[in-house]
Order: C-alpha cells, then structure tokens, then sequence
C-alpha cells in the first residue's frame, strides 16, 4: 500500500505543479520590464510598470467597473 | 394538502422544464430550421421555410447545405481531427487525473479540503488568460524553450506552439477539473475494508487495485471522460489560439462559415452534424447518471 501511495502522491504535485505553471509564469512575467512577454530584462526587473500602465489604462479600468 | 403537494411537485419539475425548453429546445429547433435553407443577400440571410404563393402555402426544404458538407474534404476531415483530438485529450485527462483523484481521496481529512480547492481555484483566473499563458510558455522564445536552451538540453528553440501537442496541453490543461472531480466523488465513496480484506487474501496492491478500485471507479471514469469529451469536441478557443492554422477544428470551422462566410445555412448543418456526432455520448451520460440516482436511492 505504501510505495502506491508515494507514486499516487508524487503524481498529484505533478498535475498540481501543472494546473499552476501558466498562473504563476503569468504573474511572475507581470513584474518583467520588457516589452517581450516572456523574455525576462534582468536589469531592469522587477518592475510595477505595468500595473502603472494598467491604472491609466482607461478602457481596462471601465472594463473592470472601477 | 395532498393535491398542493402534487402541484407544488410539479411546479418544481416545471421550471427546469420551462427553463431547458426555452434555452435549449427552441434555439436548437430554430438553428434546424435554418439549416434546411439556403444563403440569400437578405436579412435575415437565409430563405424562408414558408411562403405564400398567391395565397397557397409554399414549402421550401433545402439539403444543400449539407450536401456541400460533403463535396469538401475539408469538413470531413475537421470532424474527424475533432474526434481525435478529443479522443487524445479525453485519454491524457484520465491517465493524469485518476491518480490525482485517487491521491486526493486517500490523503487525510484534514488535507482534502485543500487540495479540492487548489484544483477549483484555477477556474477563479480567466479561461481565456489562461490559455494566452500557454502561448507564453509555449511559443519559440516562451518560458520552456528558453529554460532549455539556457539549461543547454537543446541548441535550436523547440516549435511547440501551433502544433496538434500545444492544443492537447490547453484542452487537457483547461478541462483537467473537469475529470478530477467526477472521479473524486466516486473514489471517496470507496469502502477501505475491501482493499483490506484483499491484502489480507495476500493480493499485492495492483492487484487489489485492479479487481476491486479499477472496476467500482466506472461511473467516475465514464462521467469525466464524457465532461471532457463532449465540450472537447466543440472546442474553438483553444485551437484557434494554440493549434495548427492548416487544420482547423470543427467549433473553428463553424464560427468562421458563420462570421466569415456568412453562410448561416452551412454554419447550422455544421451544428447539427456536431450534435448528432455527440448524440452517442451524451446518451450514454443521460443513462449513466440516472442509473446512479437509482443506485444513491
């Protein structure tokens, strides 16, 4: 029963790790400087700007009911 | 008392009734309709059912939107590749999600309460946001190409996005939930003492597993199966965002005859191809779910 449960607990972390790997890359991505999405600007990261950008982002913020 | 009882019954059976027959029935009915005519430049774009010739009624019935259906490969073989993907994903969905659901249902009391929640809590983000994050990770300078290429594990970025994998990851990603939960409620339901009493005979694990989990776990298995499958065949996001632009899939092709086109006439023969194709497994689910509404009784 034992090695069972280890291979069925390791297999859960995994499809976890899964369904949040887009989540978080998407949220880690939010802090980068580049204007390229995924290609991190080390020396200029992080950065809020785009959270700048989305507060004067009028369009966004009537979207969002604000 | 017994009379209001009846009708309060009914009342309550009533509304669902009401509610599935205006939603459901008579948009599918009027989607029918159109599908027997043909394109016209008019509004609404499509010939009239019923016509009055000097004062006579006048039928008119159409086939050749799905006659065309069939003079063009391209419709055929959008069926079949949305079989297929389908299919594909349904399968990768069980083998991930059974032994997710099997941990879950296994792990302590205290612990299962959270770990349901971490597969729901994906739903709280944007489906769509979701799948533009796959794009991300996916695409030639995403995250996965650049984490290998900096690892030294490849020279050349890997083409991954737009290919038939990179909708397999979104469906299997986006309907995941959608196979663990129905598997959880029947794994959970599973009474320990006869694996137990199978280790006691002297069965290894697998065993155990096989004669007695693996077969009291179909329901569970035919009911995510089919809540990944059914909406899986119609699906349009994912592909159009992920997929293959040389193949489309049949939700694709049906959006694009409706908006694109504008033939309203091939869009609902589309429709009601999808829906007859669906109608096998949807029935199977219908039988499937009242056989175990009896069995909870």
């Amino acid at each position: 029963m034992k090695p069972q449960g280890l291979l069925t607990r390791i297999a859960l972390a995994l499809g976890l790790v899964f369904l949040y790997v887009p989540i978080v890359s998407m949220i880690v991505f939010s802090f980068n400087n580049s204007r390229l999405v995924t290609v991190w600007d080390a020396a200029h990261s992080p950065t809020l700007k785009w959270y700048g950008v989305l507060l004067h982002n009028e369009q966004i913020l009537t979207a969002a009911w604000l | 008392m017994r009379l209001s009882q009846a009708m309060g019954r009914r009342l309550i059976a009533g509304v669902p009734t009401l509610w599935l027959l205006v939603l459901f029935l008579i948009p599918f009915l009027i989607v029918f309709r159109i599908s027997f005519s043909e394109v016209r430049l008019a509004i609404p774009p499509y010939t009239p059912l019923l016509s009055w010739h000097h004062g006579a009624p006048h039928f008119e019935v159409h086939w050749s939107a799905y006659s065309f259906l069939f003079t063009d490969p391209m419709y055929v073989s959008s069926y079949l590749y949305s079989l297929k993907v389908a299919a594909v994903s349904t399968v990768c969905c069980l083998l991930i999600g059974y032994p997710m659901a099997y941990a879950i249902a296994r792990s302590g009391a205290a612990t299962r309460p959270l770990l349901l929640m971490l597969i729901v809590l994906p739903f709280w983000t944007s489906f769509l946001l979701r799948v533009y994050a796959w794009i991300g990770l996916l695409k030639n300078n995403g995250v996965i190409n650049n984490v290998l290429l900096s690892l030294g594990v490849i020279h050349h970025p890997l083409a991954l996005l737009q290919t038939d994998f990179a909708v397999y990851i979104g469906i299997v990603y986006s309907y995941l939930p959608f196979m663990i939960l129905p598997l959880y409620a029947n794994l959970e339901k599973h009474d320990p003492a006869l694996l137990e009493a199978a280790a006691d005979l002297g069965a290894r694990p697998a065993r155990a597993f096989a004669a007695i989990t693996l077969p009291q776990s179909i329901p569970g298995i035919a009911a995510g199966s089919l809540l990944v499958f059914i909406p899986a065949v119609g699906e349009y996001v994912i592909p159009t965002l992920l997929g293959r632009p040389d193949q489309l899939m049949i939700g694709r092709v049906l959006s694009d005859e409706f908006f694109e086109n504008r033939d309203w006439p091939v869009a609902s023969a589309v429709a009601i191809l999808i829906l007859l194709l669906l109608i096998v497994p949807i029935l199977l689910f219908q039988r499937l779910e009242r056989r175990q509404l009896e069995a909870a009784q």
